[in-house]
């Protein structure tokens, strides 16, 4: 028990990284969804939408 | 020999000249004036000699010290000194580096997918020149895009 | 984008607080983790490149650079290791976050989609890069040094702030998107000639071209390995990433105005590769023909064609890991015998055989031996000049022989021969130096199976 403290408190830095990387993948997404405001709105590239179908990008 | 003389005393006027012009370069021009002379030694006149700098940089290591870390733990990776850390430090560098990055990464990269779409589109146009072919049609028209299906918006927007 | 970013900049908080034996270890594996996620930017599905958000793009040909930039900050953190043994453990941390906030800076500039914005982080990566030189250099000649790079950079890159901000107005936006989209912007005239030059002069000192180089040779010397070789893998590819991103809305102009450089940068590589025959100083030889090859590539830039871009982009790459490669030999070279001079360290081979494996490795990829990238970009670089003026050839092609002179010069100088006595009590080489040496020459093998994700933008 006291080990796995022990091990704990000398190598927790390693949650640094991996963390940084999932807040990334939060903000990516997040920006992403905002983006979507633009899908499908150009004139030249824009198609109907199919019967039972919401958005064009899922 | 009287020309040449002549010459000799020419080049050291010259040479004068040169060291009261540019006193920066002293060693060639003394050089020059005391051959040039009959052969007398003539000291080179006083010039305050500037230090040159060096034409080639200092290239030796100030700190000398050596450190062996052989010595201490003679299976040594030239990680560190300590020899557990060591050994992993060089294990994890071997399984991420070369395990991960460079055998698992090529093999991610020469099995993805189409890259750009090259292959898709060379397939396609062969296709395309056939069906064309076929149909007698031109095999491109200057349209991209079907100008029937674009609706322009208004001039005003 | 911010997948990369974020943990990058969690690198600094995992270096101070980490524990003191496994400082080197921790920053390593993590680096090489945020290298290997980065592999994925190499894949594109279209030209037209990512746009994660409104700040941060990639496109096939940053994508490439990036991947290189982050492989190369675990290399430079293990290449350093021995270099820093003697500084306490603050100083170590103080100089790996050095090292990691130019990595974050080289992201962000490679990634950006905004011109001003990669003129502002092309400045940053400065910073970092002068205080690893003038704090960690070896000698104090490298305060000179330090000055030199600072001062050539700056007054090279102040004009084309001036530029952007004006064509900023003028056109409205900077965004590498839109700029592709628009029409040709500038006509001949002589103030849209000065315009141009103030666009160019910037790269052009990055590059450098023959003429502005004179700060590339100081600052390579001078600085600490992980200097060395982030400055001849990365930095000067700022340069060559700058005038593609560039010449995009300089269109007509550039036919015009470009013939001088290309003319310059052909006679410079002549030049620079025979001073690198005459160099006493082996990190010096280095950095000269650093600048040499850097020459093909503002060649393949300026002119324009499809080919040439494929080339310049392949080079960058393929010169990255060369140089960076010859960089960490050097620096084995230089802990054990401690002099840069290449005659004190002759007659390595016998003692040092399979270092001189390395050795003979990295000279041949230096001159562009076959299986090699560097072959590839070499070729296609001078392919294309040649068609673009059937003289070139005979320029380029005497650059090549050079070229090879020097790397045997090299090579016979530092390594073949009988050694001195001072070499004798010397230490044989360590698991790290080969490892270092692998990691830099096995991508550059690799690579040439596939080379097509490294070919850039006109691929």
């Amino acid at each position: 028990m006291v080990n796995l403290i022990q091990a704990v408190r000398d190598h927790w830095v390693h949650i640094l990284v991996p963390m940084g990387f999932f807040i990334g993948y939060y903000l990516d997404k997040k920006s992403d969804e905002k983006l979507t405001a633009f899908q499908n709105k150009s004139v030249l590239f824009k198609r109907e939408l199919k019967p039972n179908e919401e958005v064009t990008w899922k | 020999m009287a020309a040449a003389m002549a010459t000799a005393g020419l080049l050291g006027i010259c040479s004068r000249r040169l060291l009261g012009a540019a006193r920066r370069v002293p060693a060639a021009a003394s050089l020059r004036w005391s051959s040039s002379t009959t052969g007398a030694v003539v000291a080179p006149p006083a010039v305050e000699k500037r230090p040159r700098a060096p034409e080639v940089d200092w290239q030796e290591d100030p700190d000398k010290e050596d450190i062996n870390l052989y010595e201490k733990n003679p299976d040594s990776h030239g990680f560190d000194e300590d020899p557990f850390i060591d050994l992993w430090n060089m294990r994890v560098v071997f399984f991420f580096g070369v395990s991960i990055a460079i055998v698992l990464g090529s093999t991610f990269v020469a099995y993805l997918p189409d890259y750009k779409m090259k292959e898709w589109a060379r397939r396609e146009a062969e296709r395309q020149v056939k069906l064309r072919e076929a149909q007698g049609l031109p095999l491109m028209t200057s349209n991209y895009f079907d100008p029937s299906k674009i609706i322009l918006p208004d001039d005003e927007d | 984008m911010l997948k990369i970013l974020i943990p990058t900049f969690m690198l600094i908080p995992l270096t101070w607080w980490s524990k003191n034996p496994w400082l080197w270890i921790n920053p390593t594996t993590h680096s090489l983790l945020i290298s290997i996620f980065s592999i994925m930017l190499l894949y594109h599905n279209s030209d037209l490149g990512y746009y994660y958000n409104t700040a941060f793009s990639t496109d096939s040909l940053s994508g490439p650079l990036l991947v290189l930039s982050c492989w190369l900050l675990p290399l430079m953190m293990m290449a350093s290791q021995s270099h820093l043994t003697k500084e306490n453990s603050n100083r170590k941390k103080t100089y790996l976050t050095m090292l990691i906030t130019l990595q974050l800076s080289l992201i962000m500039a490679f990634s950006s989609s905004e011109l001003i914005m990669f003129y502002i982080l092309f400045e940053t990566t400065l910073i970092p890069t002068l205080i690893i030189i003038t704090r960690w250099g070896n000698q104090t000649e490298r305060l000179n040094a330090g000055l030199y790079f600072l001062f050539y950079t700056l007054m090279g890159s102040l004009p084309l702030l001036v530029a952007l901000l004006f064509m900023h107005n003028n056109l409205g936006s900077l965004h590498i998107l839109t700029t592709t989209m628009m029409p040709n912007t500038l006509n001949f005239s002589a103030p849209n000639s000065i315009l141009w030059y103030a666009c160019m002069i910037a790269f052009m000192v990055k590059m450098p071209l023959y003429g502005l180089h004179l700060w590339l040779p100081k600052a390579h010397v001078e600085a600490p390995i992980a200097g060395s070789m982030v400055l001849a893998a990365i930095l000067l590819k700022l340069g060559g990433y700058g005038i593609m991103r560039i010449t995009i809305f300089t269109e007509p102009i550039t036919m015009h105005l470009s013939y001088p450089f290309i003319i310059l940068s052909m006679w410079g590589m002549v030049m620079t590769s025979s001073i690198c025959l005459r160099q006493t100083d082996l990190k010096s030889l280095i950095a000269y023909s650093s600048v040499s090859h850097m020459g093909l590539v503002i060649i393949a830039a300026l002119m324009q064609s499809t080919l040439s871009f494929m080339g310049a982009t392949t080079l960058m790459i393929a010169h990255g890991l060369t140089s960076s490669m010859l960089f960490c030999l050097a620096n084995t070279n230089y802990e054990r015998i401690h002099s840069r001079t290449m005659i004190l360290a002759r007659g390595l081979q016998t003692i040092l055989p399979l270092m001189f494996a390395w050795w003979l490795l990295a000279s041949l990829a230096n001159l562009a031996l076959p299986p090699t990238i560097n072959l590839l970009g070499e070729l296609t670089v001078i392919i294309s000049s040649f068609s673009w003026s059937n003289f070139s050839i005979i320029l380029l092609g005497l650059n090549t022989v050079i070229t090879a002179l020097y790397s045997l010069h090299m090579l016979t100088t530092s390594q073949r021969g009988k050694f001195t006595h001072h070499t004798y009590p010397i230490k044989p080489s360590f698991t790290r130096e080969h490892i270092l040496m692998a990691l830099h020459l096995i991508p550059l093998l690799i690579i040439s199976l596939n080379p097509k994700i490294i070919l850039g933008i006109t691929y």
